[in-house]
């Protein structure tokens, strides 16, 4: 009997891991939810950006410490100010609760040559190393194609920083000769943290 | 930074300058895999022909890390803008109503790295073309002017103690401060 009640006791306790798991999951996408306002976060680059109040969910306000610059970013990443998220928030904010495998196509209809497309996918979870820290993090990946080539962004959103712990962009070319050229011109990892 | 309207534009030729902080790096513009025009020392200026095809700039100067530039036509932004500029860049050119065209003055910080080895992929025996840096480059994109912090931002903060938190889904992270932020527990 003692035996049966531990068992039980046992699978309660795994089960209610497992919710707490999912629960947690769910709970970054909450709208609302950003980042402490005060906070600090430094990069590689040396570009720092403090966390304001004011934004309109789903995004956080952000300021440039260098430049003053203000930003609303959805999931760390997606800019309000941007044409291409403005028209595609509301698919864009269908990512949440994030979940690996999801993908959202985004569009923004302009002049023929002038359309944009570009599809963001929850890559993968993963633990990734930045200077700070090691951190849980979602990899959203934006894709676009861009001329002969396509760009590809990748953010490593962290639910419990609300914020992106790391980035890097690639993009790829195809010459007229066949060859395939990639450079990664920008990237950057969190390497501060300043607690208001 | 860039700045949006010192662009000159004349029939299908357009002026593009390049300045380098610092100054005296050479600038090559590559285009469709090709080399079509280059600066020997910045600053200096290029005219090129006005196509739809993306523009590359890469800029280099022995001691420092290369910097690319892509000078998207018709956008006219800067597509290696980090995250503070993504998106305001393409808010200003939307306005801008831009076709066919480059930015036209173009800034680039290089930062110092001797260390710095362009990444490429591909059958290497080819003639050279266009690389890009492993090294991120200072490039900015087209921000608007600033407007004021809504804030004001101490230009250096006090310093604090370092402290370790985790979170409860397992991260890690040592953060400046007296108490871990909520959702976080101070590290034993």
């Amino acid at each position: 009997m003692s035996l049966l009640a531990t068992g039980v006791r046992i699978v309660g306790i795994v089960l209610a891991a497992l919710l707490s798991c999912v629960t947690g999951a769910a709970a970054q996408g909450a709208q609302g939810s950003c980042p402490p306002p005060g906070t600090i976060y430094t990069f590689t680059d040396s570009s720092s950006i403090q966390a304001l109040a004011g934004a309109a969910p789903p995004f956080c306000r952000f300021a440039n410490v260098n430049g003053g610059q203000q930003v609303d970013l959805f999931l760390g990443a997606f800019s309000a100010a941007s044409p291409i998220v403005q028209a595609n928030i509301d698919v864009l904010t269908t990512l949440l609760p994030l979940q690996v495998g999801r993908s959202v196509q985004l569009a923004r209809t302009g002049p023929a040559d002038k359309g944009w497309q570009a599809t963001v996918t929850v890559e993968k979870y993963e633990t990734v190393e930045v200077p700070v820290g090691r951190l849980n993090c979602f990899v959203l990946l934006w894709t676009e194609p861009s001329g002969q080539g396509r760009w590809e962004r990748r953010w490593w959103y962290c639910p419990a920083l609300q914020y992106a712990a790391k980035y890097s962009a690639r993009f790829e070319v195809t010459t007229p000769s066949g060859r395939v050229l990639t450079s990664s011109p920008t990237s950057w990892q969190l390497a501060g943290v300043r607690i208001p | 930074m860039l700045s949006g309207c010192a662009s000159i534009f004349e029939g299908t030729t357009q002026q593009i300058s390049v300045r380098t902080t610092p100054a005296g790096a050479r600038c090559t513009f590559w285009r469709n895999g090709g080399l079509i025009a280059d600066i020997p020392s910045t600053p200096g200026a290029v005219t090129i022909e006005k196509t739809k095809v993306d523009l590359f700039i890469v800029c280099d100067k022995p001691g420092y890390a290369s910097a690319t530039y892509v000078n998207r036509s018709g956008l006219a932004v800067a597509t290696y803008a980090n995250v503070l500029t993504l998106g305001l860049a393409w808010a200003v050119d939307s306005s801008r109503g831009a076709d066919n065209k480059y930015e036209g003055q173009i800034d680039l910080s290089l930062s110092p790295n001797p260390m710095a080895v362009p990444i490429v992929q591909g059958p290497p025996p080819l003639p050279p073309e266009p690389v890009a840096p492993a090294t991120p480059p200072r490039t900015r994109g087209a921000a608007p002017p600033p407007p004021p912090p809504a804030v004001a931002i101490p230009a250096t903060a006090p310093a604090s103690p370092q402290i370790e938190c985790t979170s409860s889904d397992g991260s890690h992270v040592r953060m400046t401060g007296t108490a871990c932020p909520a959702g976080w527990a101070r590290a034993r």
